[in-house]
C-alpha cells in the first residue's frame, strides 16, 4: 500500500513539475496565434522527453551515476567540456527565465513590480537548495504545481467545439496569415520547451539523489510514462485556452498577465487565483531543478562530491557552485531583460543543445557493460535513434530560423 | 533587385527596429504590422477591463495588466513614428490615418490604467467601450494593408 | 584475469572516483605507467586534478587551467594528484579507492571553499529537512 501511495505522489508530482516558464509562455503564445495547429510538435517533444528521461533514469538506477558522469566518459575530456559549456548556458538562461518568471506571478498576485521581487526570489531558491530535504522540495512543489490543472477545467469552462479542437490537432493547418518559417520556428520552440536538457540532468541527478536501485526502474517509468503525458496534456490546456480566448481577439501573448487572462473570462477570480498559484509553484519548482541542475552538470563532469543527500560542507564547490549561478541568475533578470523574451530564447537555444545530452545517454544505456540486463531494448533503440535524428534537424533548423524569422516577429 | 535586398539585411541587423522604409509598399506593411501589434495590446486591455468589471478579475492582477499594454503601445506608437515615411502622397495617407489611432488607442489604455487605480468601474466599462472601437479600427486598418 | 584485452580508455580513464562509503572523490583524469623488471608496462597510480586534466584539454585551454592551479598553490612544483593503484578495490561503473582523511587531500579546492566559504554560512553542517 506505502508503495503504492509513492508511486501515485511520484505520477502526481511529475505532472506538477512538468511545466515549467518556458512550456508556460511557449504554449500559450502558439496558442494565442496558431490554435492547436503546433500542437503536434508539444505531443512529440512530449513523448521524446519519456523515451530520454526514462532511459537516463533506468541509467541512473543502475549505475548510479548521473547524466554528465557519462557524457564525459563517453565523449572524453573535450568534446565533454564543450557539451558542458553549451549545456550550463542554456541552463543559466532557463535558471534566469524561471527566476522572472516567478517575479512575474507575484507581480500579478500583487501588482507590485516584478522586479522588486527578485532578490528575496533568489534568497529563497538558494534557501530552499541549502536546506530542504530533496524529496520534500519535489514533492511540495510538484502538487503545488498540479494547481495549473485549473487551466484544464478553465478550458472545460470555455465550452469549446471538441471535435473541431480535435480535428485541429489532428490535421494541422498553418494560419493563413502567418508564413512556413514562423510556423516551424514556433515548432521547434515548443519541441524545445518540452524537452529542454535540465529535466533530463534533473530527473537522473534526482535518482541518485533518492538512491535509486535496479528495483526502482518501475516506478521511474511510471512516474515518466505517466506523469509526463498527463503534464503535456497541461500544456495543450494551456495552449487550448489562448486559442479560444485570445486568438479570435487577435491577441498574440508577449506577458504571463495575458497567459493568465483566460483562465479568469472562463472560470473567474477563484480559478485565476490558483493559476497564480500554479504559475509561482511551477516557476519556483523549476528554478530550483535549473539551479541545482548547474551544480550536478560540472561537479559530475569534474568528479566533484555533489548533491543533497550529503551535508552541504561535504560538497563545498557544488554549492559554492550553485550559490553563484543564483546570484548570477538575479543578476541577469535585474539587467531589466524581459523575462518572456529570455524564455522565448531560451526554449529555441535548448533545441539547439539537445543532441549533446540525448546522443550520449542513449548510448550508455546500450552499453551492457553498465545496464547488464537493464540495457535498452530494441522498441527503447529504435524510438531514440528516431528521435536522435528528430533532435538533430530541429537543432540544425533552429538558427537559420531564428534569423530568417526575426525570432517569430 | 539590388534595392530590393538592402531593406531585407537592415531590417535583420536591426532586428526590425529602427530600418528606413523606402518604398509606399514597404511602409504599408511596417503600417499594417504596427497596427496588429497594437490591436493586440487593445484587445488585451479591453478583455482585462471587462473581466474586472464582471467581476471575474482581481484589481492586483488588472494594474500589471494595463500597464504593461500601455507601455507597449508606447513602445509600437515610437516605433512606427520613428520610421522616415517615403515622400509620397500614399504614405502621408497611410501615416494620418495610423497615427491618430494608436494615439488613440495609447490614450484610452492610460484612462483605463487611472479607472483601475481610482477603482471607477463606470469610467473602466465606458472607456473599454471605446477603446474596443479603436481595436476594431485598427483591426480594420490592418486587415487592409496587410501584405 | 582473463586474456580479453583489458580497454584502459573506455574502463579507467575519465571514471568517477569513490571511497568505500561511496563518497566522490574526484575523476580518473589520466593514468601513470611504470615497467616491471621483465620491461612490462602496468598502471601505477590514477592520476586526478588539474595539472592531469590540463593536458588532455586543448592547447592554450589546456596550457591555462594548469597554470590556474598552479597560480593558486603554495608550493613551487604541483604535481598531478596521485592514487596509487594498489589502493583500488572495485573497477565498477565507478572506480572505488581505499582513501582515508589522513591520506594527502585529493581536492585542495574543496577544502578552501569548505574553509572560507561554505563553512561560513549557517547551517552547512546540517542534513537537508
Amino acid at each position: 500500500m506505502k508503495r503504492v501511495l509513492s508511486v501515485f505522489l511520484g505520477i502526481l508530482t511529475a505532472i506538477g513539475g512538468f511545466v515549467d516558464i518556458g512550456d508556460l509562455v511557449a504554449n500559450a503564445l502558439v496558442g494565442s496565434r496558431f490554435g492547436l495547429s503546433l500542437a503536434w510538435a508539444t505531443l512529440l517533444g512530449v513523448v521524446g522527453i519519456c523515451v530520454f528521461a526514462e532511459m537516463s533514469g533506468r541509467v541512473a538506477a543502475v549505475s548510479g551515476r548521473g547524466t554528465f558522469d557519462l557524457i564525459r566518459e563517453r565523449l572524453g575530456p573535450r568534446v565533454g567540456l564543450l557539451n558542458l559549456a553549451a549545456s550550463l548556458l542554456v541552463t543559466l538562461l532557463t535558471f534566469t527565465a524561471e527566476i522572472g518568471g516567478v517575479a512575474l506571478a507575484l507581480e500579478l498576485a500583487t501588482s507590485v513590480n516584478y522586479l522588486l521581487f527578485v532578490p528575496m526570489v533568489g534568497l529563497a531558491v538558494w534557501l530552499v537548495i541549502w536546506r530542504v530535504k530533496f524529496s520534500t522540495l519535489e514533492d511540495v512543489f510538484g502538487l503545488l504545481g498540479l494547481a495549473l490543472v485549473v487551466f484544464a477545467v478553465a478550458l472545460w469552462q470555455l465550452n469549446p467545439s471538441w471535435g473541431d479542437l480535435v480535428h485541429q490537432i489532428a490535421v494541422p493547418a498553418k494560419p493563413a496569415d502567418e508564413d512556413l518559417p514562423t510556423y516551424f520556428y514556433y515548432a521547434i520552440a515548443l519541441f524545445g520547451a518540452a524537452m529542454t536538457p535540465y529535466e533530463v540532468f534533473f530527473f537522473s541527478s534526482g535518482g541518485v539523489e533518492e538512491h535509486w536501485k535496479p528495483t526502482d526502474v518501475g516506478t521511474a517509468r511510471a512516474n515518466v510514462f505517466i506523469g509526463f503525458p498527463l503534464g503535456g496534456l497541461l500544456s495543450l490546456a494551456i495552449a487550448g485556452c489562448a486559442a479560444l480566448v485570445l486568438l479570435p481577439n487577435g491577441i498574440a501573448v508577449d506577458t504571463l498577465g495575458q497567459v493568465g487572462l483566460p483562465v479568469a473570462v472562463a472560470a473567474g477570480k477563484v480559478a485565476l487565483a490558483v493559476a497564480i498559484l500554479g504559475f509561482v509553484a511551477a516557476t519556483f519548482g523549476a528554478a530550483i531543478e535549473t539551479g541545482l541542475s548547474t551544480g550536478y552538470a560540472t561537479a559530475q563532469y569534474f568528479g566533484w562530491q555533489w548533491g543533497k543527500y550529503v551535508r552541504p560542507r561535504q560538497a563545498a564547490r557544488f554549492h559554492t557552485l550553485v550559490l553563484l549561478a543564483v546570484i548570477g541568475g538575479v543578476a541577469g533578470v535585474l539587467t531589466t531583460a524581459d523575462p518572456i523574451k529570455v524564455t522565448e530564447y531560451s526554449i529555441v537555444f535548448s533545441a539547439v543543445a539537445l543532441p549533446l545530452t540525448y546522443f550520449p545517454i542513449l548510448v550508455v544505456a546500450n552499453d551492457p557493460g553498465y545496464m547488464g540486463r537493464h540495457v535498452n531494448g530494441r522498441l527503447a533503440n529504435a524510438l531514440g535513434s528516431v528521435f536522435l535524428v528528430v533532435i538533430g534537424i530541429a537543432a540544425v533548423a533552429a538558427i537559420p530560423l531564428m534569423i530568417v524569422t526575426a525570432a517569430g516577429q | 533587385m539590388r534595392r530590393a535586398v538592402w531593406p531585407v539585411a537592415a531590417a535583420l541587423l536591426a532586428g526590425g527596429c529602427v530600418a528606413p522604409a523606402p518604398t509606399t509598399a514597404d511602409y504599408e506593411s511596417k503600417a499594417a504590422m504596427a497596427a496588429d501589434a497594437a490591436v493586440s495590446e487593445a484587445r488585451t486591455a479591453v478583455l482585462a477591463a471587462d473581466a474586472y468589471v464582471h467581476g471575474r478579475l482581481t484589481a492586483a492582477y488588472l494594474e500589471p495588466v494595463l500597464v504593461d499594454a500601455e507601455e507597449a503601445l508606447g513602445s509600437v506608437r515610437a516605433t512606427f513614428d520613428s520610421v522616415q515615411p517615403p515622400a509620397t502622397a500614399g504614405a502621408d495617407a497611410l501615416r494620418e490615418t495610423l497615427d491618430p489611432l494608436l494615439e488613440d488607442a495609447g490614450s484610452a489604455v492610460t484612462d483605463l490604467r487611472i479607472a483601475a487605480r481610482r477603482d471607477a468601474r463606470d469610467d473602466l466599462a465606458d472607456t473599454a467601450a471605446e477603446l474596443s472601437d479603436v481595436a476594431d479600427d485598427l483591426e480594420a486598418f490592418g486587415t487592409e494593408h496587410a501584405t | 584475469m582473463t586474456k580479453r584485452p583489458f580497454d584502459l580508455k573506455l574502463r579507467l580513464l575519465d571514471r568517477q572516483v569513490v571511497d568505500p562509503d561511496d563518497a566522490l572523490l574526484c575523476k580518473v583524469d589520466d593514468v601513470e605507467f611504470e615497467q616491471d623488471g621483465d620491461g612490462a608496462w602496468y598502471v601505477a597510480a590514477l592520476l586526478s586534478g588539474p595539472q592531469a586534466l590540463g593536458p588532455r584539454l586543448p592547447g592554450l585551454l589546456g596550457r591555462w587551467v594548469m597554470a590556474v592551479d598552479r597560480r593558486l598553490s603554495l608550493k613551487a612544483r604541483v604535481p598531478p594528484h596521485r592514487i596509487p593503484f594498489e589502493r583500488v578495490t572495485d573497477l565498477g561503473s565507478a572506480i572505488t579507492v581505499e582513501w582515508s582523511d589522513d591520506d594527502p587531500s585529493l581536492a585542495p579546492l574543496e577544502d578552501w571553499v569548505r574553509r572560507h566559504v561554505v563553512d561560513r554560512i549557517p547551517g552547512s553542517r546540517h542534513e537537508s529537512e
